[in-house]
């Protein structure tokens, strides 16, 4: 059996997938998308920043969450939810995630470098950052 | 559409049509591209009609797609919604079926495409457990490849379209010199494919089928395997460069230029070598013949009367005509058939002097020959985007044309 440190308690994997699994399920049934920010970067962040508080965000009408194990500060005027999670439940989400899709409203952010991405679009300038995130909203 | 997809569509259409679900209701369609439109032509062809086309883009709402009107989701609540059904061929069922539900939609929907074998919008134990059952198989395969390998750097194109294979060729080496790559290994889907990538040179190539690839990548994903690379657009579902397109228009090679490989936008590309030769040679006139390409796997064919008019038009010049077929596909009428391998295309165009093909990724592979060039384009949306596919495709150096319904052709 093994065992997480999971807000500071040790849970069994099994307790720790259960409640992980039906927290996104209850994610997924109240928000019309959800982001998982996994790790940092100087892009990355720019995006989430971008994501959390700028015009395109602050204009449209879905409700999105934005995960990460960064702490944030939260603003009054920002438009998507921001919940800052462990961790251990950034990275098992990310995990989870990278063994199917399963859903199309769950996007991960990352600045990886197995793939291509929104964000090789803004380093190369093809693609402004608000732009990047009206693309990742729509 | 792809032709596999189709065929897809056309038996589960079959399945819904023999258990009666759609028979007496008012059909709409959600989701206005390519896959709606066949969808659409092919349940007129059974005899049914199309009540509306459904489709967020406030720009195509009020456009009419062959009489059918493309209409706000919100129009299906004024309608007795048990008499309904909302038929979905575009690629984001689950999004449309949310949605629906959301709005208060309460009739019947169904999805007539699978289309990814990376999905499932489930989260119940049995689906969890059997992805990540795939995801150790796919590791088998890696474990194959490393071992057969020497454990090098793993190139894994995911879909076999000879068109995205050879802008991945286009760019590669700048990634390879940008990674300080010394050894790597080019993974592709069918043999078609890997002729593309030896075009370009001796590459080390391994060819696999698409459920291995498939699975093979979800392994990559999945353990971030440092030694792998996935270059596409839009596959598979962690890709989200193609989101770029709801608002702004790339085109496709810049995609894969700057969001695939991240290089400058005025990066040159790698052109493939001359290719082989081919026996079938001699039978072509030196420019005096056309070789004319109808058919695609991932492209909405044209009408055949376009293709008539242009043979008649060719023959009326003194031009031999051939058709480029494999496996069923059969040539035009007043056409012979010519089959070369992917290698020696651009030879046989070359040698006939003109080459009129539907536009596909054999474009692609030919797209530096030495001879005139004509490339058409049906007259369709990119996916569910706003830009139209010539917009996307177009070649430099090649005459692109839209092929519209009553286009009139010219006879120089």
């Amino acid at each position: 059996m093994t065992f997480h440190r999971n807000r500071g308690k040790i849970v069994n994997e099994k307790d720790f997938e259960e409640r992980l699994l039906g927290k996104l399920e209850e994610d997924l049934a109240e928000y019309d998308k959800i982001f998982l920010v996994s790790g940092r970067g100087r892009i990355l962040d720019e995006l989430v920043n971008e994501l959390c508080g700028g015009k395109e965000a602050k204009n449209q009408k879905k409700k999105i969450l934005a995960l990460s194990s960064v702490k944030r500060q939260s603003r009054e005027e920002a438009s998507v939810t921001y919940r800052q999670i462990t961790e251990e439940e950034e990275e098992w989400l990310g995990r989870f995630y990278l063994t199917y899709e399963f859903s199309d409203r769950f996007l991960l952010l990352s600045e990886q470098d197995s793939y291509g991405s929104l964000l090789r679009l803004v380093e190369t300038g093809l693609l402004g950052m608000a732009q990047a995130v009206e693309a990742l909203l729509y | 559409m792809d032709r596999l997809l189709y065929e897809d569509m056309e038996k589960n259409l079959d399945t819904l049509i023999r258990e009666k679900s759609i028979q007496g209701k008012k059909i709409f369609l959600f989701g206005h591209c390519n896959a709606t439109e066949e969808l659409s032509d092919l349940l007129v062809r059974k005899g049914f009609r199309v009540e509306g086309i459904l489709d967020n883009h406030t720009g195509k709402q009020g456009k009419k797609y062959h009489g059918i009107e493309i209409r706000p989701p919100k129009d299906i609540l004024a309608e007795i919604q048990e008499q309904t059904v909302v038929c979905i061929a575009a690629r984001a069922y689950a999004a449309m079926v949310s949605q629906l539900k959301r709005l208060g939609y309460t009739g019947n929907v169904r999805k007539l495409v699978e289309y990814n074998s990376f999905a499932e919008y489930s989260l119940s134990r049995d689906t969890v457990a059997g992805k990540r059952e795939r995801v150790r198989r796919g590791m088998a395969v890696l474990e194959g490849l490393d071992r057969k390998h020497g454990g090098c750097f793993k190139i894994l194109c995911p879909f076999a379209a000879l068109g995205d294979v050879y802008l991945m060729m286009s760019y590669l080496p700048y990634f390879i010199a940008k990674r300080s790559i010394e050894s790597y290994v080019i993974g592709v889907i069918g043999q078609s494919c890997a002729e593309v990538v030896r075009l370009f040179g001796s590459y080390n190539v391994e060819v696999f089928r698409q459920k291995e690839m498939d699975e093979m990548i979800q392994a990559v994903l999945h353990t971030k395997d440092p030694a792998a690379f996935i270059p596409h657009q839009d596959r598979p579902y962690v890709v989200n460069l193609s989101r770029a397109l709801y608002v702004k228009q790339i085109p496709l090679e810049q995609i894969y230029c700057c969001g695939v490989f991240g290089l400058p936008e005025d990066t040159r590309p790698f052109k493939p070598g001359k290719g082989k030769g081919w026996e079938g040679i001699e039978n072509i006139r030196p420019g005096k013949a056309v070789i004319l390409s109808p058919y695609a796997k991932s492209v909405t064919e044209l009408p055949q009367k376009v293709w008539e008019k242009i043979v008649e038009v060719c023959i009326g010049k003194g031009l031999q005509c051939f058709t480029n077929v494999a496996g069923n596909e059969k040539p035009l009428p007043h056409t012979l058939p010519v089959s070369p391998p992917v290698s020696g295309v651009q030879a046989a165009a070359e040698r006939a002097g003109l080459f009129i093909g539907l536009r596909s990724g054999l474009c692609d592979v030919i797209r530096e020959a030495d001879c005139r060039k004509v490339a058409l384009y049906p007259d369709y949306y990119y996916c569910d985007t706003k830009w139209k596919a010539i917009e996307m495709y177009r070649l430099a150096g090649w005459e692109n044309i839209v092929v519209k319904e009553g286009s009139q052709w010219k006879t120089d």
